[in-house]
C-alpha cells in the first residue's frame, strides 16, 4: 500500500510537468489553429479607409454577401487578381454584394501609389500592422474570404491563379441565388 | 527520475522559446519582396551573361535555384 502511495506521489510532479509542457506548446502554436475558417463567423473589424480619414467596419455591410480580399502592393499574384475583382464588383456589386479589400502594406505610401494604377470601384482598407490579417490567420498572399449574408465564412481562398475567379464567382452566385427572392439581382 | 523528466521538459520548452528562427507570416513579407532583398540584384544582366556563357560553353542549364522573393502562393 505504501509503495502504491509513494508511486502516486511521484507521478503527480511528472503529470504536472507534462501538463505544463503541453499547455506551453499549445500556446506556442495556437495562432496557427484559429482564424477565419470555413463555417465560422468572420471576425468583425474596423479599419481606416485608404486615402481618406474615415474608417469602415465589416459589420457596416452586414446583410450582404461579401468578398474580402487581403492584398499588398509587393504581391505579384495580387496584380493578377485585382482587375478581376474590379470586374466582379462591376458585375455583382450593389445591395446584395460588396467587395471589401484590405491592404497589408507596412508602408501606407506604397499602397496609395498602387491605388493610382487601377480604377478601383470598391473600398480599400488599410491594415499596416497586420492585426486583422493575423486575426484571419492568412495562409498566403493574396487571400480572400467569401461571407454569406449572415457573415459566415463560406469560402477561404489562398493565393490566386488565372482561372480562380471563375470558381469564386460561381460560389458567390450560389450565395446570391440563395438570398430571399426579391433581393437577388 | 521524475526530476530528470521535469528538467528535460523544462529545457525542451525553453529551447523552443529561445529558438533564433522566427516564422515570417504571409502578410509580413513586404521587406523580403523588395528588390534589394533578392539573391540576384540584376536578373536581366545575369540572363545576358548566361546567354553568352551558354553560347561559349555549348551547354545550358544548371545555373538556377529557387529562392528569395515574397513567397506568394
Amino acid at each position: 500500500m505504501d509503495s502504491v502511495t509513494a508511486k502516486n506521489c511521484n507521478e503527480i510532479p511528472l503529470m504536472k510537468a507534462l501538463k505544463s509542457s503541453t499547455l506551453l506548446l499549445a500556446a506556442l502554436f495556437v495562432r496557427t489553429v484559429f482564424g477565419a475558417e470555413e463555417g465560422v463567423m468572420a471576425p468583425d473589424f474596423t479599419l481606416p479607409v485608404l486615402g481618406n480619414e474615415s474608417t469602415q467596419s465589416l459589420s457596416a455591410s452586414h446583410g450582404k454577401v461579401r468578398y474580402i480580399d487581403f492584398w499588398a502592393s509587393w504581391c505579384a499574384p495580387c496584380r493578377v487578381s485585382i482587375p478581376q475583382i474590379i470586374a466582379l464588383q462591376e458585375e455583382l456589386g450593389g445591395d446584395d454584394f460588396e467587395v471589401v479589400a484590405i491592404n497589408v502594406d507596412e508602408r501606407v505610401e506604397d499602397a496609395l501609389d498602387f491605388l493610382e494604377l487601377y480604377s478601383f470601384n470598391y473600398v480599400n482598407l488599410s491594415d499596416p500592422d497586420g492585426h486583422v490579417a493575423e486575426t484571419y490567420a492568412l495562409k498566403a498572399m493574396p487571400m480572400s474570404f467569401v461571407l454569406d449574408s449572415e457573415g459566415r465564412v463560406t469560402l477561404a481562398h489562398a493565393g490566386f491563379r488565372r482561372g480562380d475567379m471563375e470558381t469564386i464567382r460561381a460560389h458567390i452566385l450560389e450565395l446570391l441565388d440563395a438570398l430571399p427572392k426579391g433581393l437577388a439581382p | 527520475m521524475n526530476r530528470v523528466v521535469q528538467r528535460f521538459c523544462a529545457c525542451f520548452a525553453m529551447a523552443l522559446c529561445l529558438s533564433a528562427c522566427a516564422s515570417v507570416q504571409p502578410w509580413e513579407r513586404g521587406t523580403l519582396a523588395r528588390p534589394e532583398m533578392q539573391l540576384d540584384p540584376n536578373p536581366l544582366q545575369t540572363g545576358l551573361y548566361e546567354q553568352v556563357y551558354d553560347s561559349k560553353e555549348a551547354a545550358s542549364g544548371g545555373t538556377d535555384t529557387a529562392g528569395a522573393g515574397c513567397g506568394c502562393n
